[in-house]
């Protein structure tokens, strides 16, 4: 119980870092995102353009989901890709290796300011935990615990009635 | 079961779409404006510099053009206290405008525009006044700073980057740019290039 509790908390702890970046990006122009992805100098630059629109838009998506506890494997699935592709992204950028006090941007322009070292570690962390999560057997205290125990029995009702038939 | 799968997916659906319509509300209540550290092709000068300059600019007007000059001198002499960032401000009046605009938009996406930039401002008493869209020299000019010319070719062509000029455009005149070169200094709007130094100066003190 203790255990579970503790991935609980830790779920919602990634849940939050990712629902808030993703927040702050989106209520900020999609062009300071696309400023932060191109001085990273990994993508192509026609690819920053949809690149700053979607990865927000996944980051509150995701988040969001984890900390509410809908579809929570799946949600962790997105959540470590996500955050594997960040760490892939600041590992090949030479900012990150010249100049690893840079702000990050990852929280937008206003938000919270980390710089790539402290960021690259924050990826790692989520990525570890969302890892970690995919393979928990049940998710206590999620959205998903109290919409699937209110539609177990009508499950099991139905089910038994299948066996009948 | 086939009720339990459509319950939770509805579920979900109802989720996504709350999750996006209060970022959407939120963004209602408060409209994007663009930071001076918006854009970084189109940005020169320390990201945090106390002195955020934004300049809506037209590459066809003649005034534009003259602005340059003492634009330039602030910036030597404040290169660590100023940063700028360009935003397009085409006039409908000008006839190669829109296209100048464009043209330097694809340049920026090939990292290189500033020199388009100059390069337009300092060819614009050629261009400006042919009788025909000057493509002929913006290709000239593009392949002289060194751009892919099929890359700038196809972006010449893409609708999209026009949205994004009129885009831009039009979140000057929302923010009450009115002719140009406007700019806004630490957000505020400045007319004319002894006001600009006169602010600058006092806001690089």
């Amino acid at each position: 119980m203790k255990a579970s509790s503790g991935w609980a908390l830790a779920r919602l702890l990634v849940g939050l870092i990712l629902a808030y970046a993703g927040l702050s990006k989106l209520l900020e122009p999609a062009a300071n995102f696309e400023a932060t992805l191109l001085k990273y100098g990994v993508y192509p630059p026609s690819w920053i353009p949809w690149m700053a629109q979607v990865t927000p838009w996944a980051e509150w998506l995701l988040g969001s989901f984890l900390m509410v506890g809908y579809a929570p494997r799946l949600a962790s699935t997105g959540t470590a890709l996500l955050s594997l592709g960040f760490i892939v992204t600041l590992g090949s950028s030479r900012l990150f290796l010249e100049a690893g006090g840079t702000d990050c941007g990852c929280f937008g322009h206003s938000g919270l300011h980390l710089s790539l070292h402290q960021i690259f570690l924050v990826d790692l962390g989520i990525f570890l935990v969302s890892l970690r999560l995919l393979f928990l057997r049940d998710f206590p205290f999620t959205l998903d615990a109290i919409l699937l125990k209110r539609e177990g029995p009508e499950d099991d009702k139905l089910k038994r009635s299948k066996g009948t038939q | 079961m086939q009720r339990t799968s459509v319950s939770y997916l509805l579920t979900g659906v109802g989720l996504t779409v709350l999750l996006m319509g209060s970022i959407l509300f939120l963004r209602h209540l408060r409209p994007l404006a663009p930071t001076a550290a918006a854009d970084f092709r189109k940005a020169k000068g320390p990201i945090k510099a106390p002195v955020q300059l934004m300049e809506f600019s037209d590459f066809q007007c003649p005034a534009c053009r003259v602005a340059q000059g003492p634009l330039s001198k602030l910036l030597s002499t404040y290169p660590t206290k100023i940063r700028l960032v360009f935003q397009h401000f085409p006039l409908e009046r000008h006839r190669w405008s829109a296209l100048a605009h464009q043209a330097a938009e694809c340049a920026s996406e090939q990292d290189r525009f500033w020199l388009y930039h100059d390069r337009l401002y300092d060819e614009q008493s050629v261009w400006s006044i042919l009788k025909t869209p000057p493509l002929e020299n913006f290709f000239r000019y593009a392949k002289e700073e060194g751009l892919d010319l099929d890359r700038f070719s196809r972006c010449l062509a893409d609708p999209a980057v026009n949205q994004r000029i009129r885009q831009e455009r039009a979140t000057g005149a929302g923010l009450g740019v009115r002719s140009t070169p406007s700019f806004f200094v630490n957000g505020k709007l400045v007319v004319g290039t002894e006001s600009l130094r006169q602010e600058v100066e006092k806001a690089a003190r």
